[in-house]
């Protein structure tokens, strides 16, 4: 019996020095759905972000993690690299792509599984992976810049390239953290498509500002202020709400 | 044939380096070079070879180790405590005498004979940096941290070889030893030096071929990777620190091949290898030479004792110290690529070798 | 009892030394993350100018005001350190924000050639400075001797930290200063000339080199490697203490100084820095980032 849950957040809080970022926070992510985590500045979305791939430590509650056909994984303690192995990807809010590595050995780095020292020095990427890496690449329109200096990509590129990263790893879940930024309207629509398309083989969770990206993408979006959720559900639910539009949208929010 | 020359560029380089040194001993038979040239260019081998083992480390991975000699030195002194046995016929030496042993101490024990020597000279640095590098990438000390705590080990451990003088006669270290094939002075040792030589290249050989597979593998990648974005590389699922300490280990045994070598050469070994200045020393060879490339490494050993050779004889003593550490200065602030970097953003032809300067600026944006 | 506290005042005047070159070194890597491996050479210029003026005070000066020469020699050895500091940081450090390690490296070349000016002005003999009279002996209590130089040292860096302390909190210019280490963007946005604290800030942090430079002359003879032997200690004690902050680094210099002291009585002196620095680098280990930490939300810090 699989649970439908694909993420379970339990009481997470977060101190920084007094501060919390984070109060009590509860949630589940589901199974193969595009899952937004929006709110104004300070509400503690990349916080979240960080507490679940593990770059901050939370100050009480914990995280599990339930993929496809195994066992539940507590994430909380875990290290960094072995949570990735699990199968959840991040991208950052600033693009963080190796800029002296050509896009090719950027994605080539990313490919799923042979992270050992004796694996790089004398494997090589297989026929699938290097297909896998193809087709990716042609998806996110980078097909044609396989042997370009990371670089030297545009910014919305940039973004583009870290998206791939994480599809050609094929995580269980992927993060993707302000995907849409630097990206013009076209670009965010296909972004926003390929969202759509690529929950049939994942889970996605994205943290993003511009609202006509989440009403094309979004299945639930999660309100947070001040580190407290304020409401969960459809996008639609969500807009009518008075309170969220007194605290986010209500503020002229983008 | 004009692509094959940017492509092969580096490789056809080292051959040059190669093909010139392998005919020095010619030149020596022809009365062309003295003998204190031909060891003084052996010395240059080895430098080379540390020089390579620094730039993997530096260069390619971006951890900057200013303790290099210590390895250098422990490669050396393995090496040096073999030979000194040679001649001593296995009994215990003068400054243990001095020092008031009565026996041969243990730890000199197993450089009584020679293969359990030169798996000292590898099994030694291997462990100290492995068990160093392991605790320190362990705890993410990264940056000048690391930097500062390498200097500071390096700093202690010159202390003790200082301090336990019946092991290690103090500040005037091992001297007065031969090479493995015997002597090497005089005419009538000229093979013996002709040998020593020539494996010398050969050896030097062999690790540039090392380093070049090991960077153009997926390897090399991911070091270059954990330079530029090391949390990124974490979050691509590898384990960085035992990357680092692999490449840590690495370099360190490599170091301690080329102090044996050098010892060969030089016919002493002395703590004054161990210390912090010699270590930067031999970065600054890497930086000038261009780091990030190996041949780079290579051409920069060579080229800056080269002249160190030439000019620091004499009144030109004191120039030299100002000439490199003005040459050393400018390198780093306007000529982050070294020469190699400079010929490759004058002369580029090849996509893929950045210009050192537009990453950097990129990094900074980032 | 008597030689424990003989101990802990050996202690204290070699911690108080270290302290003085650590500030500096703390306060500069602080605010522009960089690391001056030069730092070594600002205390050797601090104590060849405690010779100079005492060359000249025996040149020029009658004998009974000649003991005057070290008091004066402790702004002057600030004010040179000082300059050249400010002239290092226009010319070399300002081209090398956010290139920690190559600020390291380029330092060090720096470092290369004022020892070998040292060296073309002085000569490789060290010289020696011979204490002012009211500095020579010492105070006895209770069967100890508390020598009047390193009462004398102990004191001076008691009034230099005030005096940092003072400028860091109290002042202007020290609000603008920490304004711009905690955010540099920012401080720039509020107006603040970040160039110009940078530059003072270096400078400052040289000239209290200078003056460790004036009491490191009254320890020993002079040569060009002097301020070499004080750095590795001083790195350490700033790392220890953490970053950026005036009590870390001022606990970092104290336990260094300190444990090196007392375990020399055990075993040999160099051994016994070896085994402190050991030490100190296992420590890290449990607390990488020092005993005082400043909490950041930043990505790569």
């Amino acid at each position: 019996m699989t649970n439908e849950n694909i993420l379970e957040i339990k009481n997470i809080s977060v101190c920084f020095d007094g501060f919390y970022a984070l109060t009590d926070v509860r949630t589940n992510v589901k199974r193969h759905t595009v899952h937004f985590f929006i709110g104004p500045n300070g509400a503690g979305k990349t916080t979240l972000l960080d507490i679940i791939c593990a770059k901050t430590k939370p100050t009480s509650g914990n995280i599990m993690y339930y993929p496809e056909g195994r066992e539940g994984i507590r994430l909380t303690g875990m290290k960094e690299y072995k949570i990735v192995e699990e199968g959840i990807g991040r991208k950052f809010q600033v693009p963080s792509v190796f800029v002296n590595l050509t896009v090719l050995d950027n994605m080539i780095l990313s490919l799923k599984g042979h992270k050992g020292i004796f694996d790089s020095i004398f494997g090589k990427p297989s026929k699938e992976d290097m297909e896998n890496i193809d087709s990716v690449l042609e998806r996110v329109g980078l097909a044609d810049k396989k042997d370009v200096r990371a670089g030297s990509l545009a910014h919305g590129q940039k973004q583009w390239l870290e998206i791939g990263m994480q599809l050609v790893s094929k995580p269980e879940i992927i993060m993707l953290d302000e995907p849409a930024a630097g990206m013009g309207k076209p670009e965010t629509f296909r972004t926003g498509e390929i969202l759509k398309d690529i929950k049939k083989e994942c889970t996605v969770i994205v943290i993003e500002h511009d609202m006509d990206f989440v009403k094309q993408a979004a299945d639930i979006v999660t309100v947070l202020h001040e580190g407290k959720i304020l409401m969960e559900g459809n996008i639609s639910d969500v807009l009518a709400d008075k309170t969220v539009q007194a605290v986010y949208l209500g503020r002229g929010g983008e | 044939m004009k692509d094959m020359l940017k492509k092969q560029g580096s490789n056809i380089c080292f051959a040059f380096i190669v093909i010139l040194l392998a005919l020095v001993p010619v030149m020596f038979s022809a009365g062309l070079m003295n003998s204190s040239t031909v060891l003084f260019l052996g010395k240059c081998i080895a430098f080379a070879v540390v020089a390579m083992g620094l730039d993997l480390i530096w260069g390619y991975t971006g951890i900057l180790s200013l303790g290099h000699g210590l390895y250098f030195a422990l490669g050396g002194y393995a090496m040096a405590m073999y030979l000194k046995l040679q001649s001593t016929g296995g009994k215990i030496t003068d400054f243990m005498h001095t020092g008031g042993l009565e026996e041969l101490p243990l730890v000199w024990k197993p450089f009584l004979n020679l293969p359990l020597s030169i798996v000292m000279i590898i099994l030694v640095p291997a462990v100290v940096s492995g068990v160093i590098g392991y605790f320190i990438f362990k705890s993410r000390v990264k940056g000048v941290y690391f930097s500062i705590i390498s200097q500071a080990l390096t700093w202690a451990a010159y202390s003790m070889f200082i301090a336990l003088s019946p092991y290690t006669n103090g500040n005037v270290g091992i001297t007065e030893i031969k090479s493995v094939f015997g002597s090497i002075k005089g005419d009538a040792n000229r093979g013996n030096m002709f040998l020593l030589f020539y494996i010398s290249l050969g050896i030097m050989i062999l690790i540039y071929a090392l380093c070049k597979f090991l960077v153009g593998r997926k390897f090399g990648k991911l070091l270059i990777a954990i330079r530029d974005g090391e949390n990124r590389t974490y979050f691509s699922g590898y384990r960085v620190s035992r990357y680092k300490t692999f490449v840590y280990v690495l370099s360190a045994v490599i170091a301690a091949i080329a102090g044996a070598v050098f010892v060969n050469f030089n016919g002493s070994i002395t703590p004054s290898q161990m210390t912090i200045a010699y270590s930067i020393t031999m970065v600054i060879w890497v930086a000038i030479g261009g780091r990030g490339t190996i041949i780079g490494a290579v051409i920069g050993a060579f080229l800056i004792n080269l002249c160190e050779y030439n000019l620091s004889s004499g009144a030109m003593v004191e120039i030299w110290q100002y000439l490199i550490g003005a040459l050393f200065c400018i390198t780093i602030l306007f000529f982050k690529g070294g020469i190699v970097g400079f010929v490759k953003d004058h002369f580029p032809g090849d996509k893929k070798a950045a210009p050192a300067a537009q990453a950097k600026t990129e990094e900074a944006k980032v | 009892m008597e030689q424990f506290i003989t101990t802990l005042f050996n202690g204290l005047s070699l911690s108080s030394i270290i302290l003085l070159t650590s500030l500096g070194l703390a306060v500069t890597f602080g605010l522009m993350r960089v690391i001056n491996m030069a730092h070594g050479e600002f205390v050797m210029i601090g104590a060849y100018m405690t010779y100079v003026v005492q060359q000249i005070f025996v040149k020029f000066f009658p004998e009974s005001v000649r003991d005057i020469y070290y008091i004066v020699s402790i702004p002057a050895a600030f004010g040179v350190a000082f300059l050249f500091g400010s002239l290092l940081e226009r010319f070399v450090i300002s081209r090398l924000y956010g290139r920690e390690i190559d600020s390291l490296l380029a330092t060090w070349g720096i470092s290369l050639i004022l020892q070998q000016a040292a060296r073309s002005i002085f000569g490789t003999q060290g010289v020696n400075v011979t204490a002012p009279s009211f500095l020579k002996g010492g105070i006895e209590i209770g069967g100890c001797t508390f020598s009047y130089n390193r009462i004398f040292i102990f004191v001076m860096v008691l009034l230099c930290l005030l005096m940092v302390w003072v400028i860091m909190y109290k002042s202007n210019f020290g609000k603008q200063m920490r304004a711009v280490m905690q955010n540099r963007p920012m401080a720039q946005c509020m107006g603040i000339n970040s160039r110009r604290v940078d530059n003072i800030t270096f400078a400052l942090g040289s000239g209290l080199a200078g003056i460790a430079g004036c009491s490191v002359a009254l320890l020993g003879s002079i040569d060009s490697t002097v301020g070499q032997s004080y750095i590795v200690n001083s790195f350490m004690a700033v790392v220890l203490g953490g970053v950026g902050k005036l009590a870390g680094t001022v606990l970092g210099s104290t336990i260094i100084g300190s444990a090196s002291i007392f375990t020399e009585n055990y075993t040999s002196s160099t051994i016994a820095k070896a085994i402190v620095l050991l030490i100190v680098i296992v420590f890290l280990q449990k607390r990488p980032q020092g005993l005082f930490v400043i909490k950041s939300r930043n990505l790569d810090e």
